[in-house]
């Protein structure tokens, strides 16, 4: 899959500073005796640089999870390296490497109230890449606590019991939490996928928030490519234990460097014109006639299988000729043709992207 | 072992999956770490230290002594496996008569413990109704009772000037089964009830919904999934008959001799220790056969899937269903007239003379030693001994248990470090299944030289270290579910967040821990108080402990030293509960189902 695009599978520009990762692999013991065992990282390499935020998107069981914990420390690494700003960290163990986890159920502590939670990597002597850092004042402690509780939006819920938080709520605490020591790395394991999607959407927005007025470096794992476009700089989207393609969210939209990543980045179908192929947004097929400018463009014709509302905007479901199946937005509902019509279709090239033949 | 009790209600939820990846989290890597710094070899120095502790007081003083005693018995004097002499005691008809007294016993006593007991798990697992707490509670309380008192407690029941002494019951076969099923109950409620109260109750409701009837639920969709449960609880409720021994030596006569008894007469009357080495590997592979049992019944219930962490389904109780009157009936016979009635009778009867006249006098007694009761301390004295033995004991299973369960709990990645400790946790149990007798008298064969230059048996440290032995099951069980249900996530957490390993261990695991620890305080402290197999042949004649004063008691003729026992029973039994009730307090508001 990766091996038509070598360029674009590893990221070889050196990092001034930051996180490094070469060649990284990760094995599991197989299920079975006697069967093969399991890559679930096969050879990536990966630079973020200070300040960026990298978001690894892809689908379940791509390995996207144990890359992540394997730059954490909490997964041996069965060959490569992972470095910060030069440093090999194999021998640094995970509470010495000043990398923030967050999990996807904030794993938060139960027997300690929100200001414990957010206190509890402020406490006790830290040591970081070798070097111990000073043990903080108890106001110093509280008035970061405080802090981070406004930076995430909970500003007073420090006396608050864990059990008595939203899961919206907890994720937040558990966010806080993580930026309180200020780690020179933040790992997130898809941390906002145990919620619902309305609230995904939101706290997407203030997560970047968050980890831009902290200044914060971070590495986010997520299977939704909204969440990923929101929240990253840049995106590495996985297959299978590797880097199908890694770039700016604009870049990817724009440039997806398979039929693959494209589809998996929200594209639902795929037109083949004179050798070259085009990658076909939801829309980018819309109706001849009311509405939309005549001439340019080809044109298809399609028929309807299925009308659903959505949002107050009726969508068609069309099967067309050579193209497949694909979404056409109709208007409002009450324009919404008949199952087993047919519309004249003509194609918005905005709404799709070139793919390499 | 003896008084070790039972410690039901350890329901292991399967470990969920998290979310979005295909790899299980447990699945072991294959490649090593790839280094080993220092922290990391720190680490593994402690960790190794933290079982070779355990390891070492189990081999120096369970089975050294134990392997002692059976080479003592099985060999002849040239040395050489005396396969004769074997087939000498397997050739007498006595020899399988124990062994099938003992069985039948044990089936007996199981039967009727699951029988009464899953109705009582019904009415106090599912149901709600005012002072559950309560009676959960009062159904607690007999097994960490003394196996001694609950002896006393029947013999004041069912003998002569007892309530139910007409009936001619004392000494029978079933007068010990109802003692075995007294003791057990708890074991099946417990156990039975913790598992149901996290039954999806959506099954049942959609067997509803298709048109079963009540009965038709029961019998087709709730009892097949509590399988498991009943047939893990039957295994342990099991064992424990097979190794009781003060209830058996209190009620029995010679003919309801049972293996461990047996095993006592035969290595303190007769001095023929190859019959008693044969009994006891005997026993040993009943207990083997129970634990396997059980171990399967275990694996079963662990692939149950219709779990919850917390209870769901609970209803209140109603009069307007038939299964609710029933169950409600049956519990509320049996804690009445199996548990409450012994235990108020013994009170009672420790108050009374034999012709009915009300008064202090036995108590007054307890303060006495002489010539007439056979004793050379005074109750009193010996409950102090009971005490201090017992706190000594139990500080010492905590430890040693603890550290244990923290070992066990771990997940290493490696094959090989995952079946170490399943041997552990394997070797940790087997007390429960090892004749008490059999350690305690090897013991004190085998403790002949100093240990770290400490003589152990003139400066009075063996008896504690015996008991100890049987409380550190118990322990395990009540921490290891604990420490196994952590999450290891949390543990990520935490260390990602800066925690180095021991401030891992301190913040993460040690204030879930603290719960049932202070639990695992009490039941260790009860198991010891009562514990009376090995007692009573490591307790000094001039210093012996309260159970050990009681049989005495119950030995030398007379009524005035039967009231003697019975206070002195009545003592045990405060005693024991007056440390239950502390450990209970020292559980924290956090109330959990243990």
């Amino acid at each position: 899959m990766t091996t038509d695009h070598p360029t674009e599978t590893t990221m070889t520009t050196p990092a001034p500073g930051g996180l490094a990762v070469r060649d990284l692999v990760v094995t599991y013991a197989p299920d079975a005796r006697g069967a093969a065992p399991v890559r679930a990282v096969d050879r990536v390499s990966l630079d973020v640089a200070r300040g960026e935020i990298l978001a690894l998107l892809g689908p379940s069981g791509c390995g996207k999870s144990s890359l992540l914990r394997a730059v954490a420390g909490l997964e041996p690494l069965a060959d490569g390296s992972v470095t910060w700003d030069g440093t090999d960290l194999a021998r640094t163990p995970v509470h010495e490497r000043g990398f923030g986890l967050m999990f996807q159920d904030g794993q938060l502590f139960a027997h300690r109230d929100v200001a414990g939670n957010v206190a509890y990597g402020l406490e006790g002597r830290t040591t970081v890449d070798g070097r111990r850092a000073p043990r903080r004042t108890r106001t110093e402690t509280t008035a970061r606590v405080d802090e981070l509780l406004d930076v995430v939006g909970l500003t007073g819920y420090g006396r608050r019991a864990v059990a008595t938080l939203s899961g919206g709520e907890r994720q937040r605490v558990a966010l806080a939490r993580s930026l309180a020591p200020r780690p020179r790395l933040l790992l997130l394991d898809e941390p906002l996928s145990a919620l619902d999607r309305e609230l995904r959407e939101r706290l997407a927005v203030d997560l970047r928030a968050a980890l831009l007025t902290t200044g914060t470096t971070a590495v986010f794992v997520t299977h939704d490519q909204d969440e990923a476009f929101t929240v990253a700089d840049r995106v590495a989207v996985m297959r299978a234990g590797r880097f199908a393609q890694v770039g700016t969210p604009a870049q990817l939209w724009a440039e997806p460097a398979t039929w693959e990543v494209a589809s998996f980045l929200g594209y639902e179908a795929r037109l083949d014109v004179d050798g070259s192929a085009l990658a076909l947004a939801p829309g980018a097929l819309r109706v001849v006639g009311a509405g939309s400018a005549p001439g340019a463009g080809p044109q298809f014709r399609g028929t309807v299988r299925a009308v659903h509302v959505r949002r107050g905007v009726a969508e068609a479901t069309v099967d067309v000729v050579s193209v497949g199946r694909v979404t056409v937005v109709v208007g409002p509902p009450a324009l919404a043709p008949v199952p087993g019509s047919e519309l004249d279709l003509r194609l918005d090239l905005g709404r799709t992207a070139p793919l390499p033949a | 072992m003896t008084a070790l009790r039972p410690v039901p209600g350890e329901v292991r939820v399967p470990r969920t999956r998290p979310a979005g990846e295909l790899i299980p989290p447990d699945a072991a890597p294959l490649e090593r770490w790839p280094s080993l710094g220092w922290a990391t070899a720190g680490r593994r120095a402690s960790f190794a230290l933290a079982a070779a502790v355990p390891l070492a007081f189990l081999g120096l003083f369970f089975v050294w002594p134990v392997v002692a005693m059976l080479v003592r018995g099985l060999t002849d004097a040239a040395g050489a496996l005396d396969l004769a002499g074997v087939a000498d005691v397997l050739a007498k008809p006595r020899t399988w008569r124990v062994v099938t007294t003992t069985v039948v016993q044990a089936l007996a006593g199981t039967a009727v413990a699951v029988v009464l007991g899953v109705p009582g798990a019904y009415v106090l697992y599912r149901r709600r109704f005012p002072g559950r707490t309560l009676v959960r509670g009062l159904v607690t309380v007999p097994f960490v009772l003394p196996s001694v008192v609950v002896g006393v407690a029947f013999r004041a029941l069912l003998g002569p000037g007892g309530p139910l002494g007409g009936l001619g019951l004392d000494g029978t076969f079933a007068a010990i089964v109802c003692a075995l099923v007294f003791f057990n109950y708890a074991v099946v409620v417990r156990t039975v009830g913790g598992f149901w109260s996290r039954l999806d109750p959506r099954a049942e409701e959609a067997a509803r919904a298709l048109g079963a009837s009540p009965a038709r639920v029961l019998r087709t969709v709730t009892l097949p999934a509590l399988v498991p449960a009943i047939a893990s609880a039957a295994a342990l409720v099991f064992l424990f008959c097979t190794t009781a021994f003060g209830v058996v030596m209190v009620l029995g006569s010679r003919e309801h001799a049972t293996i461990e008894t047996e095993i006592y007469t035969r290595t303190t009357q007769l001095l023929d220790l190859r019959t008693a080495a044969v009994l006891s590997v005997l026993q040993m592979l009943v207990v083997a056969a129970a634990l396997l049992v059980s171990a399967r019944a275990r694996t079963a219930r662990e692939r149950a899937l219709a779990l919850h962490a917390e209870p769901r389904g609970e209803r209140p109780l109603t009069w307007r269903s038939r299964t609710d009157v029933l169950a409600t009936t049956v519990t509320g016979l049996v804690v009445v007239g199996l548990l409450a009635w012994p235990m108020a009778t013994l009170v009672a009867r420790s108050f009374r003379t034999t012709d009915g006249t009300w008064t202090l006098d036995a108590y007054r007694r307890l303060a006495e030693a002489g010539p007439g009761t056979g004793l050379t301390v005074t109750v009193w004295q010996a409950t102090l001994t009971s005490l201090t033995t017992a706190a000594v004991a139990a500080t010492i299973a905590v430890v040693v248990g603890g550290l244990v369960s923290f070992v066990v709990s771990r997940r290493p990645r490696s094959r090989a470090g995952r079946r170490s400790l399943a041997v552990l946790d394997a070797v940790v149990m087997l007390p429960l299944g090892v004749s008490a007798v059999i350690v305690g008298f090897g013991l004190l064969v085998t403790m002949t030289r100093p240990v770290l230059g400490v003589d152990l048996r003139t400066t009075g440290w063996l008896l504690p270290v015996a008991q100890a032995l049987v409380a550190v099951p118990v322990v395990v069980r009540l921490l290891l579910p604990v420490l196994r249900a952590v999450d290891p996530r949390q543990h990520e957490a935490a260390a990602t967040l800066g925690a180095p390993p021991g401030r891992v261990v301190r913040t993460v695991d040690l204030p879930l821990v603290t719960r049932p620890l202070g639990l695992a305080i009490g039941f260790a402290f009860a198991a010891s108080l009562g514990e009376f197999g090995a007692t009573s042949f490591l307790a000094r004649p001039d210093a012996p402990t309260l159970p050990v004063v009681i049989v005495r008691l119950l030995g030398r003729p007379g009524t005035e030293n039967l009231g003697t026992a019975m206070a002195a029973a009545t003592v045990l039994a405060l005693v024991t509960a007056a440390v239950m009730l502390l450990a209970e307090r020292l559980r924290g508001d956090t109330a959990g189902e243990l």
